[in-house]
């Protein structure tokens, strides 16, 4: 079968998006692993880890390895139509993951139409944040598909089916009691365990897991607010459904903004915002 | 109550502050909440070391 040419996948250095590229490498010629780095998010030379071993693994020359600032897209994706959606919205306004995820697409179908490259992966989850982050419930994820299908650009995650590692218990944490995850259970994991990428099924959390990935806490916010709050009071159905009308109402904003900067409108805000 | 009133404290505050402010104030409550689990997670610990060690 004849290999089609080249892919972006948006790298984290995490288990997740570690495990699509070994899904999706042997399918391309060329893989273009892209992260992101912005003010808030730190150590994002960590990501070079997995990639110098996927390197080594794959070939220097499978992949194309690209560092990209995205700080003043996040801002204008955080902060484009702000009070109406303030007043619309409230609270979802501080999904950060989101929001950040939102750039981090939007800054990815630039670099895609850039370099003519018409399919893109990432590493989102089902099971990601408890199944209920705001960047890879199902719901948000649609929405980012369509964003993408405005452009004629594929984009699908590899791993968006594949289930999460078991959440521990706090009595398992210390100790109290042991949690191990039935066998027959396939995660991303327990994939590059057998594949002899990593030594345990589940390094999340864990000290290699750190090293290995950039570092932010700024979904503390977001947690409180919509997890603990919104959720507990509303219900998670209320959760999603509220969710997917706010990106996609950020989405429409964000693909006009793409198309006046295409079609070379003179005062595209993107002129400005593009890094 | 006094959750809700917290949450529309510190999360309200958020809403209204300019992009790296409230990056830098995100990160604050997240090394604050951080900081609160790590001290559970410590107390709870010492105290079943030495729950343990009693024992035996």
């Amino acid at each position: 079968m004849a290999k089609n040419k080249e892919a972006v996948i948006l790298y984290s250095g995490g288990t997740d998006s570690t495990c699509a590229v070994f899904l999706k490498a042997p399918e391309f010629e060329k893989i273009h692993l892209i992260s992101y780095r912005r003010y808030g998010i730190f150590n994002t030379s960590n990501i070079d880890y997995n990639v110098a071993r996927l390197q080594a693994l794959f070939g220097k020359d499978k992949f194309v390895r690209t560092v990209i600032d995205i700080d003043k897209m996040y801002k204008l994706v955080v902060y484009d139509d702000y009070f109406k959606n303030l007043f619309k919205f409230g609270f979802f306004n501080l999904a950060v993951c989101g929001l950040c995820k939102m750039a981090m697409h939007m800054r990815t179908i630039l670099y895609c139409i850039d370099n003519g490259i018409d399919t893109v992966f990432d590493g989102a989850n089902k099971d990601a944040g408890s199944g209920i982050a705001t960047d890879q419930v199902k719901e948000v994820v649609s929405v980012i598909t369509d964003l993408y299908k405005s452009f004629n650009i594929s984009y699908s995650s590899p791993v968006y089916e594949m289930n999460g590692p078991k959440n521990l218990t706090w009595q398992a944490k210390l100790g109290l009691s042991k949690e191990e995850e039935p066998e027959d259970v396939k995660t991303t994991g327990t994939f590059l365990k057998e594949k002899g990428f990593f030594d345990s099924d589940n390094v999340k959390g864990s000290l290699i897991d750190k090293k290995m990935q950039a570092r932010c806490f700024q979904q503390f916010l977001s947690n409180m607010a919509l997890n603990s709050h919104f959720i507990e009071k509303y219900g998670v159905e209320k959760y999603k459904k509220t969710l997917h009308e706010f990106f996609t109402a950020k989405s429409q904003r964000m693909t006009m903004h793409i198309k006046d900067f295409l079609n070379g409108k003179e005062n595209s805000i993107l002129f400005r915002y593009k890094q | 109550m006094i959750k809700t009133f917290f949450v529309y404290i510190i999360c309200g505050a958020a809403l209204l502050m300019p992009c790296r402010l409230r990056i830098l104030y995100a990160e604050f409550v997240g090394w604050v909440v951080q900081g609160f689990y790590f001290i559970y997670y410590r107390t709870m610990k010492t105290i079943l070391n030495g729950l343990k060690n009693g024992k035996k």
